[in-house]
């Protein structure tokens, strides 16, 4: 253990967060010969344009000029195909693709100049729901397929069957700074980008492809983001190409700053999916075969949902060991905005589909869920369906502990007493576990870069391709450095990341970001201190007047040689307390004398280090390997109250027990784990993306977009993490928990239908239907219908 | 006449004249004074990011009460008079504030860019819990609960954190290191400067402040496309989003009468300058329902900003101050060149956002009477999020019962047609009938055919249907004890 993870340590930004001096890309000073950028958007889901005309925005004073799709040099992206133009050219896909570039010399043109464009298009029939597509076979990529044991033979063999389909919305990212980037324009045509963006070196590269440029023309350069959540992973790059279009054009800086509403039409969101489920189980519940078919909305273009279907299909087992199993996965397109990367990625509507099923079980069966998921929980060296093996599994511990530490039975008790006797309201209590697969499923893009530099006062500056967008990798990063050299935390500065220190980086994302940057910068120190031990050792053999200091100038004594080759790594020094120590001689030498000698004896202080997790393979045709490092894992209980006459819901309690090995910095987790925790309430609750019939989305501001607000976090708030537990193959014994909490609140969702359930004992039909969300609405006619 | 506002931000004076005097007060801040920590996110005041600290100007108390607003939908020339507070007032050079070092030692901040916000309406609640107390020292308070807390922060929206170690933060602050506001930046007295009217005349517009109320029927008459602006919290959301661009702008700010708060008896008049967070503390010993109700009414920033004649003035169909005030008999005082006159709230409402009101005329005032201890009066909403959203519907009951027989029904909905709905010939019907569950029955029945509500992003029409039945049978059970 370090002493960052005994000690507690604030946000490397705090002080900065709190006085308002953070910097974002909009606060960024102005400099006098700026340009401000905007997006003239598709108002129509589907249509071949006829006719633009913007002459009359021209008009407006302070309009400097309009671009359009010829003005750039390529004009077509797309992380996996290359599908997406830059600016819809003859045919528009979705309302609020972009197909102009208005620029001013003032902001408050902006605005003016979009009301005087008029366009004329050719509407075509719009598809709008996955249901359609499926109907039109209108898809991005093939169908994928992972299949263990014999599904078919299992389910007809099984005591009980049961089938349905669950549909799951989209849910919009709501970063609070909306995408944001400023080009400045640089000699011999290169171009430096400033970029709210969680992947810099694909902006680097989209900058350079779309302009014609060399990647070596352009930098990017990410100092935070306010807010990101994958929303940032590939579609910030879009608006850096606008912003860099028009600074390469007027030779003139150009900032692009877009408002939450135009953020809301023009970006893509978590994928909806509408998943086909059909399992078989026996008197106890236990699953005996499950039929997965997945279908997502992709939206207008493939951008990362075949990706995500990935994740999707990989997580369609969560926490369960079921023996005989299909899984299959198509992306749909439609003309809406083509959806991306949210924390959690495919997870959470993989997860979502076996929890309820399993929800669906326990209804049926007129059993406690809780008891058939401890029943089907993952144990010990089980083989998921793609055929990775559980190893250090902590799962029935998990669901053990929290069964205990929420006083569940007695609830269970409690709540059913309650309903038979209230008339008013109604409660319900559920627990769900997760088993999240950490890695890009992708191999390749598990790679880190990081790039140290040590000053002779003792301080340390750190680079890496690591993003911060809140989570506090930067904090971890510099724990990691101060930790690995002894000294105190507040010598180490972790700098604005950029493509001209570290190059060829993957996005931040995939929950991996400390992981695999923190190793590279683990590696990086473990450099600079092999050779600083060399160093420390030849000093400590001198005598006090042949030390460089003394004699560097005069060139009296012999410079100091060192091995640089890392495989003969033999000496180690300990480095405690600003102090190197000899642990043979216990001899030492302070820290910053040591740096002062290396640096005099022309022993380099920098370093590079390079990391990649190791034995991670998947095939995507067969649907099978081993694809992820290992897992992050945690349970949830959730208990929630519901207004029979309105269908509004509160959370009254929801325990988390989750398993972060030794946690890199405890407080920086727990705040991942509440926010990710209240972002999944949100998405399953109250954040209802509603679309006109014409596939205008209506409600693309907080004023109609309901992200939780203070009063919507459960009544009763337990985050807990397991003690003592120690993940051997990570990064000082830690898990990765950006995205898996997300997934617990998949919780509340089934609280809320075990309450609707209650409501249902007498009825027909006692299995109650829920979607995702579940709106008051949706709950009210859920209970009513 | 002056041809400037002047105010004060940060402790320090400023007097703008020209097109600055239409900026949103979040854009003056950040782009012509470079105090860039307050941040924009919704331009609508959702999400509480633009937060800052105000302590308006006021006629007959000097004031020095500083509350939270939401700098974006706040015009800079609404702050004539005031004193202003951005979260870079707050810090001592390189020290901190204490609410500042509680956020930094509970990890209140993630990605940070509601954090400033976050500050400001934390500050803001110990600036309001010590005016409660009505002691002049920070010591003194009473302790903070999580509700407490809670019902200060639902003006600001956050996505990292979940809110919990915000919470934290709050309940953390150490009460003897605080600083009030009020006594950091005690607010200079204008009162000379606010005895002139004001005049600012652009290219991009006009701005008029009359001291009397004649000046401003006279202008309101000669130039008919004139907004009148106070709070400006749905004006500023329509500016923001380019649907308004006012050219004659009209601020009765300067008016002495337009700010009463007066209890006569069991009489509340309430001027059109009293802020609906004024309201709430005229009422909440008097009227609980309604103090309740203003719980759940939008957000703190909001309240401190918006006006009860504002809120009703704009004829929204679900405003949530008009059922309230159509179950409460409200009536509406109004000046015009011909003087003073008055018209019930219930004939107010002429079609969707229209008014029964002529091009001279201003709202001054609001009349209403305090429910009696027989009045069963009670308000609902229902709204996607509980807290700081649009209802899906709204509705008020005012019943009394005589033997269980139904002495006097007032039924006011809101989201259910194009305007809120008093419906007197459901109540007409139902006077004299028994308290039973066939009346109850035949009372929802009568309201589902009374309306006919839209189907929109906040709810569909069958929903919304089912909501007005459903309510009214809330109400019965809760209140006319079926």
């Amino acid at each position: 253990m370090t002493s960052a993870q005994i000690s507690k340590i604030p946000h490397e930004s705090a002080k900065a967060h709190v006085t308002g001096q953070a910097e974002y890309i909009d606060d960024r000073m102005q400099l006098s010969n700026e340009v401000f950028v905007d997006v003239y958007y598709s108002p129509v889901a589907h249509g071949k344009i006829r006719k633009i005309d913007y002459s009359e925005a021209l008009k407006i004073e302070g309009v400097l000029a309009i671009y359009q799709a010829r003005d750039l040099h390529l004009n077509i992206w797309g992380n996996i195909f290359h599908d997406q133009p830059y600016l819809a050219d003859e045919l528009v896909q979705y309302v609020g693709e972009p197909i102009l570039i208005i620029t001013a010399n003032r902001r408050g043109a902006l605005l003016l100049a979009k009301k005087k464009i008029s366009i004329e298009i050719d509407e075509l029939a719009p598809i709008l729901s996955i249901f359609e597509a499926r109907k039109h076979k209108l898809f991005i990529g093939p169908e994928r397929k992972i299949l263990s044991g014999d599904p078919e033979k299992a389910l007809a063999e099984a005591p009980h069957r049961l089938k349905g389909t669950i549909k799951m919305q989209g849910q919009d990212h709501f970063y609070l700074e909306s995408q944001a980037c400023i080009a400045y324009p640089k000699e011999d045509g290169q171009i430096e980008i400033h970029s709210s963006s969680q992947h810099p070196s694909e902006v680097q590269q989209m900058v350079a492809e779309a302009l014609g440029l060399k990647f070596h023309q352009v930098v990017c350069v990410v100092k935070r983001m306010g807010g990101a959540f994958g929303g940032k992973e590939s579609q910030a790059g879009p608006f850096a190409v606008y912003a860099a279009l028009v600074s390469k054009k007027l030779n003139r800086p150009a900032r692009l700053i877009l408002t939450k509403d135009d953020d809301m039409m023009i970006t893509g969101k978590r994928n909806p999916f509408e998943n086909e489920y059909e399992v078989g189980f026996d008197d106890d519940g236990k699953i005996t075969a499950l039929k997965f078919h997945l279908y997502s909305d992709g939206g207008a273009y493939a951008d990362l949902s075949t990706a995500i279907m990935e994740r999707a299909m990989l997580h369609s087992d969560n926490a369960y060991y079921i023996p005989n199993m299909l899984v299959t996965g198509q992306v749909c397109k439609t003309h809406t905005a083509p959806n991306t990367a949210f924390r959690g990625f495919g997870g959470p509507k993989g997860m979502l589909t076996v929890e309820n099923v399993i929800e669906e079980i326990a209804i049926y069966l007129k059993k406690d869920s809780f008891d058939i998921r401890q029943s089907n929980t993952y144990m010990q060296n089980d083989k998921t369906h793609y055929g990775q093996e559980i190893k250090d599994n902590i799962l029935p511990e998990l669901y053990q502990k929290i069964r205990i530490s929420s006083n569940y039975d007695v609830r269970r008790k409690e709540i059913s007493e309650f309903n038979r006797n209230s008339k008013t309201h109604i409660r319900g209590l559920a627990a769900t576990a997760i088993k999240f697969g950490i890695s890009f499923t992708t191999r390749f893009l598990n790679q880190a870069n990081a790039l140290v530099n040590v000053f002779p006062d003792g301080t340390v500056q750190v680079s890496t391709g690591a993003t911060e967008m809140g989570q506090g990798v930067n904090t971890k990063i510099a724990q990691i450095v101060a930790d690995s050299f002894s000294i105190d935390i507040t010598n180490v500065r972790v700098m604005p990341t950029s493509t001209e220190k570290n190059a060829n980086t993957s996005a931040t994302a995939a929950s991996s970001g400390s992981d695999l940057n923190g190793r590279a910068v683990e590696v990086a120190c473990e450099i600079i201190k092999f050779r600083l031990s060399q160093v420390a050792l030849q000093v400590l053999g001198r005598s006090q007047n042949l030390r460089g200091k003394k004699v560097a100038g005069s060139g009296t004594a012999p410079e100091i040689l060192i091995d640089e080759n890392l495989s003969n790594q033999n000496c180690k020094l300990n480095f405690e307390n600003n102090n190197v120590i000899d642990p043979v001689s216990q001899n030492k030498i302070s820290f910053i004398d040591l740096l002062q000698e290396a640096y005099l004896n022309r022993i380099s202080l920098s370093a590079y280090g390079f990391y990649r997790y190791p034995g991670i393979y998947f095939n995507k045709e067969t649907g099978q390997g081993e694809p992820f490092f290992y897992f992050t894992n945690g349970t949830a209980v959730s208990e929630v109250i519901v207004d029979r006459y309105t269908g509004e819901v509160k959370v009254l309690r929801s325990d988390i027990l989750m398993d972060l090995g030794r946690p890199l910095n405890k407080e920086i987790d727990m705040g991942q784990v509440s926010g990710a925790f209240v972002q999944g309430l949100g998405w399953l609750t109250t954040e209802n993306l509603f679309y006109n019939e014409k596939g205008v989305l209506k409600t693309h501001s907080p004023s109609t977009y309901k992200i939780p607000s203070v009063h919507d976090i459960p009544r009763i708030f337990n985050i807990d993490f397991i003690e003592n537990s120690e993940n051997k193959k990570n990064l000082k014994g830690s898990k990765a928990v950006g995205e898996p909490p997300l997934m617990l609140a998949i919780s509340v969702w089934a609280a809320i239908k075990n309450a609707i359930a209650y409501q249902k004992i007498n009825s027909s039909n006692i299995i109650p239907k829920l979607s995702v969300p579940a709106t008051q609405e949706a709950i009210l006619m859920s209970i009513l219908k | 006449m002056r041809n400037s506002i002047i105010f004060y931000l940060n402790g320090v004076k400023k007097e703008v004249s020209g097109q600055d005097i239409f900026l949103p007060l979040s854009s003056y801040l950040r782009y012509e004074s470079f105090l860039t920590g307050t941040k924009v996110v919704c331009a609508e005041g959702d999400c509480g990011a633009c937060t800052v600290m105000l302590a308006k100007w006021k006629p007959q108390d000097r004031g020095n009460n500083y509350f939270s607003i939401n700098s974006c939908i706040a015009m800079t020339f609404a702050m004539d008079g005031a004193s202003l507070v951005t979260v870079e007032g707050l810090a001592e050079a390189e020290k901190c504030a204490e609410v500042q070092s509680s956020m930094i030692r509970n990890f209140g901040g993630q990605c940070g860019f509601c954090t400033p916000g976050f500050i400001m309406s934390i500050t803001n609640l110990l600036e309001q819990k010590a005016n409660q107390k009505e002691c002049a020292t920070a010591c003194a308070y009473v302790k903070l609960n999580e509700q407490n807390v809670k019902n200060y922060l639902t003006g600001n929206l956050c996505r990292c954190t979940g809110y919990t170690p915000i919470i934290k933060a709050a309940l953390d602050v150490d009460i003897k290191k605080h600083i009030l506001i009020k006594d950091k930046y005690p607010q200079v007295d204008l009162s000379v400067q606010m005895r002139s009217s004001v005049l600012i005349s652009t290219e991009a517009g006009e701005y008029f402040a009359p001291t009397t109320l004649i000046e401003a029927c006279q202008y309101k008459d000669k130039y008919p496309e004139t907004i009148l602006f106070s709070g400006s919290t749905d004006l500023g959301v329509q500016i923001n989003k380019g649907y308004l661009q006012p050219k004659k702008i009209l601020s009765l700010h300067l008016i002495e009468e337009l700010y009463t708060q007066q209890i006569e008896g069991t009489a509340i008049t309430i001027g059109a300058r009293a802020t609906l967070s004024e309201l709430q503390k005229l009422v909440q010993d008097r009227i609980p329902s309604l103090d309740r109700f203003l719980n759940i009414f939008a957000s703190p920033q909001i309240k401190n900003s918006a006006t009860l004649v504002g809120n009703l003035a704009n004829a929204s169909p679900i405003a949530d101050m008009t059922p309230v005030m159509m179950a409460l008999d409200a009536e509406v005082i109004i000046y015009g060149k011909s003087g003073k006159s008055t018209k019930p709230l219930k004939d107010f409402y002429l079609g969707y956002k229209k008014l029964n009101l002529q091009k001279d005329e201003i709202i001054t005032h609001i009349q209403f009477q305090i429910p009696d201890a027989q009045q069963k009066f009670e308000n609902y909403k229902v709204s996607q999020r509980r807290d700081l959203d649009i209802s899906t519907i709204n509705a008020s009951f005012n019943f009394s019962l005589n033997n269980n027989k139904i002495k006097t029904a007032r039924i006011a909905l809101g989201g259910v047609a194009a305007t809120t709905l008093r419906l007197a010939d459901v109540e007409n019907k139902i006077i004299g009938a028994e308290i039973n569950i066939q009346t109850i029955e035949s009372i929802k029945k009568l309201i589902t055919d009374a309306i006919h509500p839209l189907t929109d992003a906040r709810g569909t029409s069958e929903y919304r249907t089912i909501l007005a039945a459903n309510l009214f049978d809330k109400f019965a059970k809760e209140q006319l004890g079926l």
